[in-house]
């Protein structure tokens, strides 16, 4: 098991990533499926930097399991509530007519990985994504 | 993120090279250097993806937001070049429903006299 605790500011997404590739290091991953994983883990984490704090600060801790089998990604934040899990699929010619740059990180996320569990414990947002290979 | 700019039979090609991410501290965006050539009346624009190696959801925006501001003054903006990975990425947020992409930069560059 492996754990990282950052503070949410978008200047500790590289660090992110870097933690993530130093934890699958020692499991046979395809360079697919370790790509998916991280743009998944960059998209949340983003997401929890960019939201779940509109006051500013706040942390969020990430904690990485893998056997051969699956990896798995607990995020947890203390921000507000939000469910990505649930988000809606969005329609890329409603996002084209109206202009819009954003809105589908969530939905690739869910798309990269291949569980994506969401509940609210303790005050905590814990999102859990999970990639089988 | 680096972005060099050249042109071609009037085609104005941006070389992207690294990362197009939130998380990148670029002063400029590349949404904002396509903006910028359709101010001054260049309206073909292609991208070459060669040597980006990752983008995130703020990445597929920025491309998505130039396509569009190309595409409202009657411009074309095509891509080329894009690696297998980035592709799935443009595959699942639908971006190839509304994208030209081209395997090379060659094809994409006469594709602009044959639309």
């Amino acid at each position: 098991m492996n754990h990282l605790s950052i503070a949410a500011d978008l200047s500790e997404v590289d660090g992110v990533r870097q933690f993530l590739k130093d934890s699958l290091a020692d499991i046979d991953i395809s360079e697919e499926d370790g790509f998916k994983i991280e743009l998944a883990l960059v998209e949340m984490v983003v997401n929890v930097i960019r939201y779940a704090y509109p006051d500013g600060g706040g942390v969020l801790a990430i904690e990485i399991r893998k056997d051969r089998h699956r990896v798995i990604i607990e995020i947890r934040d203390s921000g507000l509530p939000f469910d990505p899990c649930r988000a809606p699929k969005p329609d890329i010619d409603e996002v084209v007519a109206a202009g819009r740059k954003g809105g589908l990180g969530i939905y690739l996320t869910r798309e990269l990985m291949d569980e994506c569990l969401y509940r609210r414990d303790g005050g905590q947002n814990i999102l859990t994504l999970v990639k089988k290979l | 993120m680096m972005i060099n700019k050249r042109e071609k039979n009037s085609i104005v090609i941006f070389d992207i090279e690294g990362e197009i991410r939130r998380s990148d501290i670029s002063d400029v965006t590349l949404h904002q250097l396509v903006k910028e050539q359709l101010e001054v009346g260049r309206k073909q624009i292609l991208l070459n993806f060669d040597k980006v190696d990752f983008i995130d959801s703020f990445g597929v925006g920025e491309i998505l937001a130039s396509y569009i501001s190309t595409h409202n003054l009657g411009g074309k903006l095509k891509l080329a070049r894009i690696s297998k990975k980035l592709f799935l990425i443009f595959q699942i947020t639908m971006l190839t429903k509304v994208l030209d992409i081209h395997d090379e930069e060659a094809s994409a560059l006469q594709s602009f006299f044959k639309d």
